[in-house]
């Protein structure tokens, strides 16, 4: 397997591996299923592919502007989430999927159908990255995403999500403004989505309307119940099973959505924890395991 | 000196008033037992004061200040924490993270939220001990039974370190060994500075456990007095009595 090959395939895991962990905080901890996520990655990769190309910005200046609108994106598309919930927030996500959708397609401004083309390549230190450089710049990222989930996931801001996710009345009774940090977990959300954008965008070196559909709407979902709602390790399994696998079984390529919405299909049904996720079968395997380890290192004490 | 009042306090729902002009008043210090048949507005008259139901007509006053038209989380942090009649846990939560959330409400506002709540687990902790959870602290709240997830609510309640605390029917489905346990566990908690509001049907519970008792009937208040006092009284006996023995039409 040449090289090349695999650092490109690897980069594109990490991309959604960041946007699984972005999905992450707005269904894994908030509860607010998703089904537009492609949205808030689109909106990163048109607003740096237009940063760059149209106003002739570096990748490093039109970065902090690009997580600056995709916050401000997700705090305006947040906002349907403070008037429906459960099954009518599913169903306007997905509208709001399209809505986007349409935008790209037929507004000028954006390209059109023929998408933004041309989008450079960034550069670190005078050099143009290549497939290894660009790999590395991605998984800094991936890191950085990692890292920064597992510090929200000790905060206080996530304890309130999953609060409210469960149960608002409740939540009302602990001093939550709900709708407070419904907006809260929109925006971070769709901050780290715009970053998985700008690095999709100028990874490929063009934006399309098709890139950012529903059906890549329903991969990151069902990457993240794949893995584990609610969990980091999930999250970023999910990513990684979804993404290697049919490159390994190029079969499975040809039917990537009826994998994708049989997974989640039967992910819902049978294991809806995921495969690491808490309470899961294989995690509550892994911590028997790890106790009896335990048990028996103390007994060797 | 009065912690509570409400004056002419009203809700209707569409032709039905719930509650209907009720002036209560709760001074600090106490354990005031709110009782009634079933349908009086008791758990209304808690959506009200707690900020849940807008009044459609009359105040709330808490230290004389208004609190009606606050919504609930602000309520919270006014120094008011409620429980409620049929028990909320998040259940996918630990023990232990539920009294968490609680203990939060110190954090949510500001840039509060991005702070870490590792280091108010040791006054959660304490909480957990003073109700008798610490062992189960780990647990995820699903797994307790019933007694103890109406011990944890009140935990919960006792984590937003309120000055007023008002259980809707916390004895409900415990046994009488569980309520026992629950009257030593709120006086604990009026010994510690906190007043307490109560609704419940279990009339032993209510008459051994609080000094003054508010009377409800269809919204309205029909009596109030020492727990000897509303026990005599006439139309208390009528509206228990008269409205079918289980009450539960009205």
């Amino acid at each position: 397997m040449p090289i090349g090959y695999v650092l490109t395939v690897s980069t594109f895991t990490g991309i959604f591996m960041i946007l699984t962990l972005s999905l992450n905080i707005l269904t894994g901890y908030a509860k607010q299923v998703s089904l537009g996520h492609a949205a808030f990655f689109g909106i990163g990769a048109y607003a740096s592919a237009i940063l760059t190309v149209k106003f002739g910005l570096s990748f490093w200046a039109a970065l902090p502007c690009v997580v600056a609108i995709t916050t401000l994106v997700g705090v305006f598309l947040g906002l349907p989430s403070l008037r429906v919930s459960h099954d009518f927030l599913v169903l306007s996500t997905i509208g709001l999927n399209f809505i986007v959708g349409s935008v790209f397609k037929y507004s000028s401004f954006f390209g059109g159908s023929m998408g933004i083309v041309g989008v450079p390549t960034p550069e670190l230190f005078g050099h143009t990255l290549g497939t290894p450089g660009y790999f590395g710049l991605t998984y800094t990222f991936v890191i950085l995403a990692i890292l920064t989930s597992f510090y929200f996931s000790k905060t206080w801001a996530r304890l309130a999500m999953e609060a409210f996710g469960e149960d608002e009345t409740a939540a009302k009774a602990m001093g939550i403004n709900v709708a407070k940090f419904k907006i809260y977990a929109f925006a971070i959300s769709s901050a780290y989505a715009g970053i998985a954008g700008a690095l999709w965008a100028h990874y490929v070196g063009s934006v399309f309307p098709d890139n950012f559909g529903f059906d890549r709407s329903i991969d990151i979902l069902a990457m993240l119940v794949l893995g584990g709602m609610g969990t980091i390790r999930g999250a970023v399994l999910g990513a990684f099973l979804l993404q290697v696998l049919p490159e390994a079984l190029r079969v499975i390529q040809d039917y990537r959505m009826l994998v994708s919405g049989g997974i989640l299909a039967l992910m819902i049904l049978f294991q809806p924890m995921g495969l690491l996720g808490r309470g899961s079968l294989l995690y509550r395997g892994f911590q028997t395991l790890r106790e009896r380890l335990g048990r028996r290192a103390e007994g060797a004490i | 000196m009065t912690l509570l009042a409400t004056q002419d306090l009203t809700k209707d729902f569409g032709g039905l008033r719930a509650v209907d002009g009720v002036d209560l008043r709760v001074e600090e210090g106490e354990i005031h037992g709110i009782i009634g048949p079933n349908g009086a507005g008791k758990t209304t008259l808690f959506n009200l004061i707690t900020g849940y139901l807008k009044p459609t007509r009359g105040k709330i006053q808490f230290h004389g200040r208004r609190i009606d038209g606050q919504p609930p989380h602000r309520v919270v942090t006014l120094g008011i924490a409620r429980t409620f009649q049929i028990v909320r846990p998040f259940t996918e939560l630990s023990v232990l993270e539920n009294v968490l959330v609680a203990w939060g409400h110190r954090h949510y506002y500001g840039l509060g939220p991005l702070k870490p709540f590792g280091s108010a687990k040791k006054a959660a902790i304490e909480i957990l001990e003073f109700v008798g959870l610490a062992q189960k602290r780990d647990l995820p709240a699903s797994a307790l039974p019933i007694g103890l997830q109406r011990r944890l609510e009140i935990a919960r309640a006792l984590a937003l370190e309120p000055e007023l605390m008002l259980l809707d029917e916390p004895a409900a489905g415990l046994t009488e060994e569980e309520i026992a346990g629950l009257k030593g566990l709120v006086r604990e908690i009026v010994a510690g500075g906190v007043t307490v509001t109560l609704v419940e049907h279990r009339m032993t519970f209510v008459m051994d456990i609080c000094q003054v008792i508010t009377v409800l009937d269809r919204g309205r208040v029909i009596a109030e007095g020492t727990p000897a006092q509303v026990a005599s009284d006439p139309q208390v006996i009528e509206a228990y009595l008269g409205a079918g023995s289980g009450g539960d039409d009205a």
